[in-house]
């Protein structure tokens, strides 16, 4: 019991440290302050020790870029609530782990919702500079296409198409989300 | 109308473009769905205020 309770308990410890504050601070920062571009061929040319595939290399990228930009939008759905939630769960017997669990998180997910849902949209038309490192995503097939046929107008066209079908719908499942939750 | 589409470039690029939008939203959703995860972690690391751990 000892063996599984105490790296666990070293976890907590570490999550509480103002060193793991201090490491979400800097990776938020760096992510946010440097192209997206630069990070993918970071990653996939950079790192060449690792030696990872363009696949995984691209999966990571958006990781760590989109990761960066909700860690954002959590602080400030959670800062959002209102500071007499968190002090009532407390005043009704809740730890503070239960206060957050019960109370201020499933608050702040509703608020969370709007932005969670643009940084999809934004995360979706991001895959396309994964072209440079030629994982084979649509424009990056779309390239291919047009240079064995230069159906260059007709085959970007129908890209965009692509990118529109899956955007505009996704924004008015949004809204009527919004709409429903009263957000 | 129909027969003119299917003649087109923008039909015969359909194909080929399928494998791409298949592997975009790929990407993408697993790449929100464990930013997501990665973000509330740094996210809530973040938080001076609130002590969640």
């Amino acid at each position: 019991m000892v063996l599984f309770w105490a790296p666990l308990q070293g976890l907590e410890d570490f999550l509480k440290s103002i060193f793991f504050r201090w490491i979400s601070t800097v990776y938020v920062e760096v992510i946010r302050g440097t192209p997206i571009l630069a990070q993918v061929l970071f990653i996939y040319y950079g790192l060449t020790a690792v030696n990872i595939g363009a696949l995984t290399s691209a999966i990571i990228a958006i990781t760590l870029n989109a990761g960066a930009y909700i860690a954002e939008i959590v602080r400030g759905a959670v800062h959002s609530i209102d500071k007499g939630q968190h002090e009532a769960g407390r005043a009704i017997g809740l730890t503070e782990k239960q206060t957050m669990r019960y109370i201020v998180w499933p608050q702040a997910f509703k608020r969370m919702i709007p932005p969670l849902g643009n940084q999809f949209i934004i995360s979706l038309k991001d895959t396309s500079l994964f072209s440079v490192i030629a994982v084979g995503e649509v424009l990056y097939m779309a390239k291919q296409y047009y240079n064995s046929t230069f159906e260059i107008f007709e085959t970007l066209i129908m890209v965009c198409i692509f990118y529109l079908i899956i955007t505009i719908p996704t924004s008015i499942i949004l809204r009527n989300v919004e709409r429903k939750l009263d957000v | 109308m129909i027969e003119s589409f299917l003649d087109s470039a923008y039909y015969r690029s359909l194909p080929y473009l399928w494998e791409g939008i298949q592997l975009t939203l790929y990407i993408t959703v697993v790449g929100v769905f464990l930013g997501f995860i990665l973000g509330s972690i740094a996210g809530l690391g973040r938080l001076s205020k609130i002590n969640i751990f």
